[in-house]
C-alpha cells in the first residue's frame, strides 16, 4: 500500500490481509509517529461515524419528542393569568372542598400520580422496532391486556430489559393481576437499575391493595430517602399505620 | 494523584446511552427547570431553552458514546454549566452577550467546571471535524458519508457506480484530504493540547 492513509482506511474497514494486519500492528508498536497519526485518524473516523449513526438519530428523535411532551405538560400546568384574585380564590375553595370531601369519604390515593406514570415512548430499537411500537401504542391506549402480550414477546428476545419488565408489571397491576405483577417486579427489585425504587413503590401498592399490610410496609420502607418516590411511599405508609 | 471515582449520577449518562425513555423523562423533570429559568432570564424563551437542553444532552451522549464519559460530579451542576456556557455562546454570536455570566468568572473552579469544560471542548473538536467534512468538496463528502453509513465498500462502490478498487483508493485520498484540513486548522492543535 502506498501511503499511511490507505493503510488506515483499510484497517478501519477491516480489509487488510492477515499478513498486512500483522505488519500494521507491529508498526503501531514500534513507530510512535505512525501510532499518533493513526490515533488522530481513528478519532476523526469514529466521531464522524457516530455522528451519522442511526442510533444517534434515534436518541435525537426521542429527545425531541420528550422535549415537546415536557413543554406541553408545562403549558398545561401553567395557571391562567387572566383570572382575577377573587375568581382564583373561589376556584381554590371549591377545589379544596371537593378534595376534602373526597378524602374524608374515600381516603383514596392516586396511584398513577404516585408512580409518575405517563404515556410511554419505547423509542425505535432496531430489530424490535415494530413490536416496540405496538407495545407502546397498546399501553398508551390503555389496552393493557394487549400490551402485556407485546411485552412478553419483547422479553422473550431479551429477558433482561428492566424498562419492559417494569411496564409489564404496571400493565398487570392495571388488569388486576396483582400476584403476577409482584412476581414480575421481583428481578427489578433484586437488581441495581434506576427502577428499583419505582418497582418497590408499585410492589407496595399491590400488597396494600391486597390488604397484605406487613409486605406493603416492607416494600415501601425499602425506598431510598433521596428517591422522588419517597414522599408517596411515606403517604402510603401513614395509611398502613 | 487519586483518580476521582464515578458519581452515582452516572445513571443519567447510562440512560442516554440506552435511550431509556423513563429515565430521560426524569432528567427533564429534575434538571430542566433551572435551565429554562436561566434562559428566560437571559433574553430567551422556553422553546429556546428546551432546544438548548436537547442540544446539551446530545453533547453528553456523544461524549459518553465515543469517549466513555465517566461523571465524577453531580449531573445537576455539570449539566447546568454546559447549558449556561452554550447559551452564552449563542447570545455572543447574536451580539447579546450582556448576560448574568459574571458569577461564572467568580466561581470556584471545581470538578463540575472541569467536566463541563471537557465536554464543551469535546464538542468544539467534533464540530471542527464536521466543518472540515463540509469543506472537502461534494464528491469526497458523498463518498465518506456513504462509507460511514454503509459498512461494505463493495456496496458503496455499487451505489456510486464505480469500481470497488477505485472506491477504496478514493476513500483513502478523501480521508487524507479531510485530515489535512482538520490538522491545518489552528483550533485543532489548541483543542488537542488543552
Amino acid at each position: 500500500m502506498e501511503n499511511k492513509f490507505e493503510l488506515f482506511t483499510a484497517y478501519i474497514d477491516k480489509e487488510l490481509s492477515v499478513e498486512e494486519l500483522k505488519s500494521f500492528e507491529n508498526k503501531l508498536l514500534d513507530d510512535l509517529e505512525f501510532k499518533t497519526a493513526f490515533e488522530d485518524f481513528k478519532d476523526v473516523h469514529n466521531q464522524l461515524e457516530h455522528f451519522h449513526s442511526e442510533e444517534r438519530a434515534e436518541l435525537a428523535q426521542c429527545l425531541q419528542d420528550l422535549g415537546k411532551q415536557f413543554e406541553a405538560d408545562l403549558v398545561d400546568s401553567t395557571p391562567a393569568r387572566s383570572l382575577s384574585w377573587w375568581k382564583t380564590a373561589v376556584a381554590a375553595s371549591i377545589i379544596l372542598a371537593i378534595g376534602w370531601f373526597s378524602y374524608a369519604n374515600f381516603g383514596s390515593l392516586n396511584y398513577d400520580k404516585m408512580l409518575s406514570q405517563e404515556q410511554i415512548s419505547l423509542g425505535l430499537r432496531s430489530e424490535a422496532a415494530d413490536l416496540s411500537n405496538q407495545a407502546e401504542k397498546a399501553f398508551n391506549n390503555k389496552d393493557y391486556k394487549q400490551a402485556i402480550v407485546y411485552f412478553d414477546q419483547l422479553l422473550a428476545s431479551d429477558a433482561e430489559q428492566v424498562q419492559i419488565q417494569y411496564y409489564k408489571a404496571y400493565a398487570l397491576y392495571k388488569t388486576k393481576e396483582y400476584e403476577e405483577a409482584i412476581v414480575t417486579l421481583e428481578p427489578i427489585i433484586q437488581g441495581s437499575s434506576a427502577y428499583v425504587d419505582q418497582a418497590n413503590l408499585l410492589k407496595g401498592i399491590l400488597h396494600f391493595e391486597n390488604k397484605e399490610f406487613p409486605e406493603a410496609k416492607a416494600s415501601l420502607e425499602n425506598i431510598s430517602k433521596s428517591s422522588e418516590y419517597y414522599k408517596s411511599a411515606k403517604k402510603l405508609l401513614k395509611k398502613i399505620k | 494523584m487519586k483518580k476521582p471515582t464515578t458519581h452515582p449520577d452516572q445513571v443519567y449518562i447510562k440512560a442516554l446511552l440506552e435511550n431509556d425513555t423513563l429515565m430521560i423523562q426524569e432528567i427533564y423533570k429534575k434538571f430542566s427547570s433551572k435551565v429554562i429559568g436561566y434562559v428566560i432570564k437571559n433574553s430567551g424563551s422556553r422553546a429556546q431553552a428546551l432546544d438548548l437542553i436537547q442540544e446539551c444532552l446530545m453533547i453528553v451522549y456523544d461524549q459518553a458514546k465515543t469517549k466513555d464519559l465517566q461523571l465524577t460530579c453531580p449531573f445537576d451542576a455539570y449539566f447546568f454549566l454546559i447549558c449556561k456556557r452554550k447559551w452564552w455562546n449563542i447570545l455572543k454570536k447574536k451580539g447579546l452577550q450582556k448576560v448574568t455570566i459574571e458569577e461564572e468568572r467568580l466561581s470556584i473552579v471545581d470538578e463540575s467546571h472541569n467536566q463541563a469544560e471537557e465536554s464543551l471542548q469535546y464538542e468544539a473538536q467534533r464540530n471542527l471535524y464536521l466543518e472540515a467534512l463540509e469543506k472537502i468538496g461534494d464528491s469526497c463528502k458523498q463518498l465518506i458519508k456513504l462509507s460511514l453509513l454503509i459498512k461494505s465498500m463493495q456496496e458503496v462502490a455499487d451505489k456510486l457506480d464505480i469500481s470497488y478498487a477505485y472506491a477504496r483508493k478514493r476513500k483513502s485520498v478523501c480521508m487524507a484530504k479531510l485530515m489535512e484540513l482538520i490538522q491545518g486548522d489552528p483550533m485543532y492543535k489548541q483543542l488537542k493540547n488543552s
